[in-house]
């Protein structure tokens, strides 16, 4: 038992000195233009999923299933979220690429989050990334830019050309 | 000796079986809008500030730092940094979220020109620093004469010149 005991005092001396060397020396890589590895991007999108889950509300959005609904979503997305998330039927955003982790293009790849937890996110943003928190929206305006992000692949065309059309404002 | 690996071997695993579940049962916070402890925010920055000190080179600025420099860099920097880290001139604002971007008019900077000069091309993961070296071809990618500038512009902000704040002032129709 004494030895376990000696053993085990080992481990912790050696993490504590070789976490406080890597990270008082600077060895820890805080470079955002190197790809992540797979098993950080794999356990740190996993431990996100399972945060939000536990903890965004589980309800429908309470919004009109409706054009109106998607195009006033829509609006808000093209103002301020394709600067980082890319916009619908263009080329992936070039400084969303430029953030670690990579800001997810939803036209390209949708969301697997309900409204509820789109709405969770926007409003709390994620940390450690470069998700803010959105203080200014409204609860009505987030629910409807979360319609419209979760039907983001699957645009009634109406809506498409609604928000593209430079009137839009 | 058989007890000592032993002791020594469960005490590597189990805090790395404990942190495994930790993440994939959700118990880690997510939310930006929720401080986190102020041990985590300085045991990043102390990381951050000595990752960047050993990778910036020690190459100085090559720029002078006459106003017309400042100028350019402040007007790249209105462009492309102000959105999160403020434009000169407007109240501070003081972030309750987590790794808020620093609003450089109010609070400085402790980095060199040269580490300002890395971070703008490296950017800072598990931030909102973007990486422009990553950028691609289009708006958005500086020079590595632009980034010199805006090193020099944030490095000056909270001592800029009255001219200087004068004219990189958006001009109204």
């Amino acid at each position: 038992m004494k030895n376990f005991l000696a053993g085990s005092l080992c481990a912790i001396a050696l993490v504590t000195i070789t976490l406080a060397i890597s990270i008082g020396l600077g060895f820890m890589d805080v470079a955002a233009d190197e790809e992540p590895s797979a098993w950080e991007s794999g356990l740190m999108t996993s431990a996100v999923h399972a945060s939000v889950r536990k903890r965004a509300p589980t309800m429908h959005n309470p919004l009109p299933n409706s054009d109106a609904t998607l195009i006033a979503g829509g609006r808000l997305y093209v103002d301020d979220c394709v600067g980082c998330h890319g916009a619908p039927g263009q080329p992936p955003s070039e400084f969303g690429a430029t953030l670690y982790p990579r800001a997810p293009q939803f036209p390209r790849i949708g969301s697997q989050y309900s409204d509820a937890q789109i709405v969770w996110i926007a409003r709390h943003g994620i940390r450690m990334s470069g998700m803010y928190p959105h203080f200014t929206y409204s609860e009505s305006q987030l629910w409807s830019l979360a319609a419209f992000i979760a039907r983001i692949r699957n645009l009634p065309p109406a809506v498409v050309k609604a928000i593209q059309s430079p009137a839009s404002k | 000796m058989k007890n000592f690996v032993l002791g020594f071997l469960a005490t590597m695993v189990l805090p790395a079986i404990g942190m495994f579940g930790y993440l994939r049962l959700g118990a880690a916070e997510v939310r930006a809008d929720v401080e986190a402890p102020a041990w985590l925010s300085n045991l990043m920055s102390i990381a951050v500030h000595a990752s960047v000190r050993r990778s910036a080179s020690e190459v100085r600025n090559p720029l002078g730092h006459t106003n017309a420099e400042l100028i350019a860099g402040g007007r790249l920097f209105l462009d492309g940094c102000a959105g999160c880290h403020r434009s000169p001139g407007l109240p501070h604002r003081v972030h309750t979220y987590f790794l808020p971007p620093p609003e450089f008019a109010y609070v400085g900077t402790q980095y060199s020109e040269p580490e300002l000069f890395w971070i703008v091309k490296h950017g800072i993961r598990r931030t909102g620093m973007a990486a422009s070296e990553r950028c691609g071809t289009s708006q958005g990618c500086y020079s590595d004469q632009q980034i010199w500038l805006l090193a020099a512009f944030v490095n000056h902000m909270t001592n800029l010149p009255a001219s200087v704040l004068e004219a990189i002032q958006p001009k109204r129709h």
